[in-house]
């Protein structure tokens, strides 16, 4: 086949690949052709939504912008794909968007199964358009195989009364009415048409996981996926990450609720919907979590009204966390949950005891706090006097809420200065400069900043954004590595406390991610990032260059991204909302000079 | 004189250092090339070999030594990314950038010759923890790697992290640290036999009054020892510089260099004898001119004899940077930090007196080689290296390796 007819067969595909099916009238629905053996199914009810933003102007001037893209379309297999489609769209006569959306509009179907078939059910909303672009591309490659003496490869035969070809007997299709289905091997599509005269109980439609997921789902969005996921947690990789939490208390705590959904889970269920302004994608595990014998248990409110706060929301905010996590219950079953006790545990209790004077660190340091964690990530204050080559690290906080504020905060502020203390003695050990502690006041609220002395240092702004902070407005906690980031949170909490938010029920773990504050802290740490590259990849400085501008355009078509993660009638739920820049990112070539 | 093991050898010294011109008996062929680029500069890729072939010894050798502008930029980019680099403590930046540049360089030469003084002197950051000072003895190092010994000995007292390497933080006139002086007079210059301990103990009150506060070498003179002392059979009130001229006198301290150099370039597997080195330390005690030693080696029949041929061990460092540096061109990416380093040789090593030279044979354990994820992708891309420089694989002679000329020739 040449390399034009490829092209014109990547456009076909390119076709399927994209969006999915309108139900011909007399049709059975595509699900029903998908054997029951298969491991992902993906179905895209509505393909035009998705296509209006995969193939609108903001989106293709995006993808147009990465460096990546650009380098793909200066390719000659990229050239041959546009005359490919120039062809199509002169065949047809019209524009290539408008016929993708007619050759896909009533929905695509995809399937995995064992034996690696892959499977494409493809509906169109104009069959006549259908027929008229197998001909034509049919009648291509033939003309092609005649041009270059070869013979043409595509055969067709009749199986169960309907037409398929394929081709040097590989891939293989068959046109039915509005419908066109497609595989990589000529027993995918044979499948497929058996199961267009079956009876109901036998295909992927009929399966219970797939079934019980539609239901547990709700209403369908336009593109959905069910993935059988037992396979997956084989793949070394995957399983040992799901077993760290069982020996890694940290993991244990941060990704609880995750982990054990997906061990115990046999399918994933995910649904994207479309929206103005960006995309929405929901996850659902049917590993349901319960019990008290796990780490997942202390992530789990005990009311369905509780869960993790709202996130809290600071001047020039990269991203913030928010979980719902009992630290009191959780260390109190470290024993049951880790019993194997590790040096770096005992170092961590050793240490906890000297700060609270001997306090235990379950029953009287932990209990105090509320389960109610939230951290933030913020670029800090711009700097007037910097290098620009210099590492310019973004702020970071974490807040606690505290049960007895007023009787704690004296031993929070205690176990402070300790630790500070224990800081400068080991800098001084090292001859390295020490942290000086200021108590001064914001907004009513005294706080304690420790910055390290500048005395004799050669270069006294590189610490300029390390001033650890301890601060305890109202019944918070916060400990910031910078006093500015603390300020802000000062500001946060105070605003909070004027107008209560209720928690976010049944969610436990919250993030979100602010695209264009992200981008900016890698445009400002541009120069290290490059070198990091350089060293650690090998790329030369040009490759590093090019990497950091694709990972900047990235960054800069997402406004905002926002992960929740809980539980819903036991079952682990996820959904992540991306809305996109409604700004172009900046032009490639010009971040550099964007600053 | 006769090499052990070489029993045909003639190794008269003034044939051995005399200029290798090659001939009808001892050609310039591949093999001699491979030869000098895996001693002088890492190795080479297949293009060098056939340039160097075209070219000749001397003129190929022309180009290891004197590179070019080129060069200067080079080393001024590095210069850049490597002080950007050393903020910390941790030296995994700088050592990644340093195997970079020894990779990427128009002057291996120059980063092969650092690379052996940092395995002489052995100063590792375990104890200065301070990436910046190591830097800094990093550059004091390159700047005389192919320049004056006796500048760059001259340095060495002065560097606080040879000093917080040695623990010699504070020398105090009441209790000298003899940690220095000793490491002076034994490692880097006479080595055992031509100092007594008495020398030690008095050299090390020449050092008093010198310590690194803060990561900065300081003066104090209050804590110098202003009394007489009697070093190398001298008598005086010496201080710092005085003991290392005294020992830069001494002709031990060019034999042992010589020495070593010798095993760097021209052999390891046995030491040559006081006659064979004799003329390299009498002309290098004159005026201590490492790029004309290091030249005059380079450019030797002994060189280029079997001698010299295969007879020394790569290092880690060297094995892997010559891998690199041959595939640069096929294999665009070096993941360096990462797998390279688990040898630690760079910047860490014990001292080489106490176990090998820097990236020495001391760790090249197979584990230390098979631990290389990226070593069987490199050696897997095939190319005409494998086909036809290996010497003696390919019929015809021209990669043969060297012949000894007839005795007395």
């Amino acid at each position: 086949m040449s390399k034009t007819c490829q092209a014109l067969l990547a456009l076909l595909l390119a076709v399927i690949l994209c969006p999915a099916p309108v139900r011909a009238q007399s049709a059975p629905a595509a699900i029903r052709l998908v054997p029951s053996d298969a491991i992902v199914c993906v179905e895209v009810s509505r393909p035009r939504d998705l296509l209006e933003l995969i193939t609108g102007e903001a989106m293709a001037e995006a993808v147009a912008s990465l460096p990546f893209y650009q380098e793909l379309s200066s390719g000659a297999g990229f050239t041959e794909l546009r005359a490919g489609i120039t062809f199509m769209e002169v065949s047809l006569d019209m524009p290539w968007r408008e016929a993708l959306k007619k050759l896909t509009g009533g929905g695509i179907t995809f399937a995995l199964c064992p034996n690696d078939i892959a499977l494409w059910i493809i509906d169109a909303e104009d069959g006549r358009l259908l027929k008229r672009s197998h001909e034509v591309l049919l009648a291509a490659m033939r003309a092609d195989a005649q041009s270059k003496g070869r013979p043409f490869s595509v055969e067709t035969a009749e199986f169960m009364g309907v037409r398929g070809w394929s081709s040097n007997g590989r891939n293989a299709h068959a046109i039915i009415g509005n419908r066109l289905i497609f595989s990589n091997r000529v027993e995918g599509l044979k499948r497929a048409l058996e199961l267009r005269t079956a009876s109901d109980g036998v295909s992927f439609a009929a399966r219970g996981d797939y079934r019980q997921a539609q239901a547990d789902a709700g209403a369908a969005p336009p593109a959905r996926a069910f993935l059988n996921i037992v396979p997956f947690k084989a793949v070394p990789g995957l399983a040992k990450l799901l077993e760290q939490d069982k020996s890694n208390p940290l993991a244990a705590l941060f990704f609880s609720g995750i982990t054990e959904a997906v061990r115990k889970a046999n399918w994933l269920w995910m649904g994207l919907g479309v929206g103005d302004h960006g995309l929405t994608l929901r996850a659902l595990l049917d590993g349901q979590v319960t019990g008290r014998d796990t780490a997942a248990a202390f992530a789990q409110p005990a009311r369905s009204e509780e869960g993790a706060m709202p996130n809290l929301l600071v001047p020039r905010r990269i991203a913030s966390l928010s979980f719902y996590r009992d630290l009191y219950g959780f260390y109190s079953a470290k024993d049951d949950l880790f019993p194997e006790r590790t040096s770096q545990l005992i170092f961590f209790e050793n240490m906890m005891g000297i700060f609270f004077t001997g306090r235990d660190l379950t029953s009287e340091v932990l209990i105090e706090t509320e389960p109610e964690i939230r951290f933030v990530v913020a670029q800090d204050e711009p700097e007037p006097a910097r290098d620009p080559g210099e590492k310019q690290m973004p702020a970071f906080a974490v807040v606690f809420r505290l049960r007895d504020a007023e009787n704690f905060d004296m031993v929070v502020e205690e176990a402070w200065q300790k630790a500070i203390g224990l800081v400068n003695f080991t800098q001084g050990q090292q001859a390295m400069p020490g942290l000086i502690i200021e108590r001064p006041v914001y907004h009513g609220v005294k706080f304690t900043v420790a910055g390290l002395s500048t005395a004799g240092l050669d270069n006294p702004n590189a610490h300029h954004n390390y001033r650890p902070t301890l601060a305890m407005p109202g019944d918070y906690l916060v400990l910031s590595s910078t006093d500015g980031l603390a300020r802000d949170l000062i500001d946060a909490l105070t605003a909070e406390a004027a107008n209560p938010r209720k928690p976010l029920a049944g969610i436990h773990s919250r993030v979100e991610l602010d695209g264009e504050a992200l981008a900016s802290i890698l445009r400002a740490n541009e120069a290290g990032l490059v070198r990091q590259n350089m060293v650690e990849k090998g790329s030369t400085r040009e490759e590093a260059e090019e990497e950091l501008r694709l990972y900047l355009a990235l960054t800069g078509m997402i406004h905002k991204a926002d992960l929740v993660v809980g539980t819903r009638n036991g079952r682990t739920e996820a959904r992540l909302g991306i809305e996109l820049a409604r700004k172009q990112p900046p032009s490639p070539g010009n971040y550099l000079s964007s600053r | 004189m006769a090499a052990k093991g070489f029993k045909d050898v003639n190794l008269d010294p003034s044939w051995a250092w005399a200029r290798y011109e090659p001939g009808e008996a001892r050609p310039w062929t591949l093999a001699l090339a491979g030869h000098l680029f895996r001693r002088a500069a890492f190795g080479a890729n297949w293009d060098q070999l056939q340039r160097a072939l075209r070219a000749g010894p001397h003129e190929t050798i022309d180009g290891l030594l004197r590179p070019g502008e080129a060069a200067v930029a080079f080393n001024r980019t590095y210069d850049a990314y490597e002080t950007a680099e050393a903020g910390g403590q941790s030296v995994a930046g700088l050592r990644a950038w340093w195997l970079r540049r020894m990779i990427l360089s128009p002057f291996p030469l120059l980063e092969r010759m650092t690379l052996f003084w940092h395995g002489h002197f052995g100063i590792g950051n375990r104890r200065v923890q301070n990436a910046g000072l190591m830097l800094g003895h990093l550059r004091s190092l390159r700047a005389e790697a192919l320049g004056s010994f006796g500048t760059m000995l001259r340095a060495i007292p002065y560097d606080p992290a040879v000093l917080l390497c040695l623990g010699g933080i504070a020398n105090r006139k009441s209790a000298p640290d003899q940690r220095f002086a000793r490491a002076l007079l034994h490692n880097y210059t006479l080595g055992p036999g031509l100092f007594r301990e008495e020398d030690v103990a008095e050299a090390s009150r020449a050092f008093t009054g010198w310590f690194v506060l803060r990561g900065k070498l300081k003066y104090i003179a209050r804590e110098h020892d202003e009394g007489p002392k009697r070093i190398l059979g001298r008598r005086g009130n010496f201080a710092a510089d005085d003991v290392v001229a005294l020992v830069l006198d001494h002709p031990g301290t060019s034999k042992r260099i010589v020495r070593a150099l010798y095993r760097e370039l021209i052999s390891e597997t046995q030491a040559p004898d006081d006659e064979l080195i004799a003329p390299l330390a009498e002309s290098f005690a004159v005026d201590y001119d490492l790029s004309k030693l290091t030249e005059t080696m380079l450019r030797s029949n002994l060189f280029f004899s079997p001698v010299a041929y295969r007879q020394r061990v790569k290092s880690p460092v060297d094995f892997a940077v010559g891998i690199a540096r041959a595939w640069r061109r096929r294999s665009p990416r070096y993941p360096l930090p990462g797998q390279w380093r688990i040898w630690g040789s760079l910047f860490t090593s014990p001292p080489p007196w106490k176990a090998s030279r820097a990236g020495g044979i001391g760790s090249t354990t197979p584990r230390s080689l098979e631990d290389t994820t990226w070593r069987p992708r490199c050696c897997g891309v095939r190319g005409p290296m494998e086909r036809s420089s290996i010497p003696g694989r390919s019929p015809g002679g021209t990669n043969a390796p060297p012949s000894m000329p007839p005795r007395g020739s």
